[in-house]
């Protein structure tokens, strides 16, 4: 309990204070003067538009980091007790590499125009992401039953057949649109197409998904021992998996579509967390959300400040995350208790 | 007899490799204490599963208090049985109460938080599963006399008039074997639950229960006491070995003659 009580407190403080970090630093506007510009602001007063522009780009940010978070971190806990695998997180199932096709396509096609707010690059991305699953739930369903080891599986294989499709569409388009692709492929929070409509949409779908998977955590907890156990105890586990397979790819599959695919947050924050808080879903996707969402805001932050602070160019978070969440997994695994 | 809790009629279902119940009859009132017996593959795993409804029946039906299993919502069925699988490996560390109170969910459903019953629930299933000094342990630190013990502990918290067993006493030692069939005991006698569990053992069967119910190749082809089924001639046919059957200890004891080796 006490464990508990410490983490919950430590990540949210950690979440204020790299919210605070992420408004405050940056060039353009010195920390003093973008808290008094935000306090105005949030009083409801005006800004000069420069200051409100630098601000609403931050804070964009700020939030687009937060959805990123909050998905990969989420989808990966459910996916860990549904498919039974320590190894599952949210790309498993080939999500990020079904987004990378569609953002390839559109991008060596030249795609304009899109729908609303999205580009043609950010609906390809989902319809792929979501695409790379379907095939895989088709693939491992039978007789009315959802094999989770096909699943996997045929997530893997899925997840390798759109990354030849992506690197047969790099090996033929012009460098220009190589470099773009690349750029998204390695997941990114610098990128201009990322509006404040676009993560306003995502937080929405992000959250509804999230905010699902936080409330079925009981019946995780039950999947967690087994299907034929959950069966037994009372779970409805077919259409159970289907639900949680679904929240967790709507909610990936936006995040992708908004910055690429960001690597290692869904796999490590909640093993991470499983230490101190244990396994039960309920504290654990509290936990995890919240953990997510402080680790890419901190990771975009510290990339984006080093990078204006030594001026050179920003290294891309998603790189970012998986070279420091790499090792620490390994630490993890190397002291594990269970 | 009175009307049976559970009943089954020409119940089949077939893998795809081949039949593994074939047109099986039966009714077990509620308070009966049976075991189900057979060699390996006779159907036994089988039969429990379908008639807990994990398996659909290729043909025939199961109803629980006259209704057809199909009419039960899953946790209504669950309020009803609890079931004890054979194999049940948990690889997240929850803790042996943590564990049990998730028997509770036929009860308290996705979202309901645990109440007094359900923590005095828990708390008696511990106790009688004789794990309440191990309530604090990760399961997954458990040996597996004691992890068997907690899953049991989890079936009694579920509350339901009748628990199954998939092979209870597998991978259990001997003191572990007979401490575990009398607590099922227990369980039938003074709560009156009904138990039907699928043993390899004919040994602790013929102990233990009143009722045995012999199987092979998923058909039922003897059923009574351990004294009408239990009989050299039908076990050596269908064990396809040489058995002997003696009193001693007064107890019935079934064992398989040894070939010596001098032949």
């Amino acid at each position: 309990m006490r464990r508990k009580i410490i983490t919950f407190t430590f990540l949210i403080i950690a979440a204020v204070a790299i919210s605070a970090a992420a408004a405050l630093l940056g060039p353009g506007l010195g920390p003093a003067e973008s808290a008094r510009a935000l306090l105005r602001l949030l009083g409801g007063g005006d800004l000069p538009r420069e200051a409100h522009a630098i601000l609403l780009v931050r804070l964009t940010r700020l939030g687009a980091a937060a959805c990123v978070g909050v998905a990969l971190a989420t989808a990966g806990t459910s996916l860990q007790a549904v498919l039974r695998n320590p190894l599952a997180d949210p790309y498993i199932l080939g999500i990020a590499a079904g987004g990378g096709f569609g953002a390839a396509v559109a991008t060596a096609a030249g795609l304009g125009g899109g729908v609303a707010a999205f580009s043609a690059i950010n609906l390809c991305a989902f319809g792929g992401a979501l695409c790379a699953v379907g095939v895989g739930v088709v693939v491992a369903r039978a007789a009315g039953i959802l094999s989770v080891h096909a699943l996997l599986l045929a997530g893997v294989v899925v997840g390798a057949f759109f990354t030849s499709l992506i690197l047969l569409i790099l090996a033929i388009v012009p460098a220009r649109d190589q470099h773009a692709v690349f750029l998204w492929l390695m997941g990114d929070l610098a990128n201009p197409d990322i509006t404040p409509a676009k993560v306003a949409f995502a937080a929405v779908l992000v959250g509804l998904c999230s905010a699902l998977l936080l409330a079925l955590a009981r019946p995780l907890d039950l999947i967690a021992l087994g299907e034929e156990t959950a069966f037994h105890l009372g779970l409805r586990v077919e259409r159970f998996k289907v639900l949680i397979l679904a929240c967790a790819s709507l909610a990936t599959a936006a995040v992708v579509a908004l910055a690429g695919p960001i690597g290692f947050v869904g796999l490590v924050v909640p093993h991470a967390l499983r230490r101190t808080i244990g396994p039960r879903h309920w504290p654990l996707m509290a936990a995890a959300a919240l953990g997510g969402a402080a680790l890419v805001a901190a990771g975009d932050t510290l990339v984006r400040t080093t990078a204006d602070y030594f001026e050179m160019p920003i290294v891309p978070v998603g790189v970012f995350t998986a070279l420091i969440g790499a090792p620490y997994f390994l630490a993890i695994l190397r002291r594990r208790r269970y | 007899m009175a009307a049976a809790l559970i009943e089954a009629k020409a119940l089949s279902f077939s893998w795809p490799a081949g039949p593994a119940i074939v047109e099986v009859d039966l009714a077990v009132a509620a308070g009966e204490m049976v075991a189900v017996v057979g060699p390996n593959g006779a159907g036994k795993s089988t039969l429990l599963r379908l008639l807990s409804g994990y398996l659909k029946p290729t043909r025939g039906e199961v109803r629980w208090a006259g209704k057809r299993l199909a009419g039960y919502g899953r946790r209504r069925m669950a309020q009803r049985l609890s079931f004890v699988p054979q194999y049940s490996e948990v690889n997240l560390p929850f803790r042996v109460e943590e564990m049990v109170m998730l028997g509770r969910y036929a009860r308290l459903g996705p979202f309901r938080p645990p109440g007094p019953a359900d923590r005095a629930a828990v708390e008696r299933a511990l106790l009688y599963a004789g794990v309440a000094a191990l309530a604090a342990r990760p399961v997954s630190q458990l040996s597996g006399g004691e992890f068997q013990r907690a899953v049991l502990a989890r079936a009694l918290a579920q509350g339901a008039e009748a628990v199954f067993l998939d092979e209870p006493t597998a991978h259990l030692d001997l003191s572990h074997q007979v401490q575990m069939l009398a607590v099922l005991r227990r369980l039938n006698r003074e709560e009156g639950r009904t138990v039907v569990a699928a043993l390899h053992d004919l040994n602790l069967a013929a102990a233990f229960f009143p009722r045995i119910l012999l199987l092979a190749e998923g058909r039922v082809v003897a059923a009574g006491s351990p004294d009408e089924v239990f009989k050299e001639g039908r076990l050596a046919e269908i064990y396809g070995c040489r058995v002997r059957v003696v009193s001693a200890a007064g107890r019935k004891l079934i064992f398989p003659e040894i070939p010596n080796g001098k032949e």
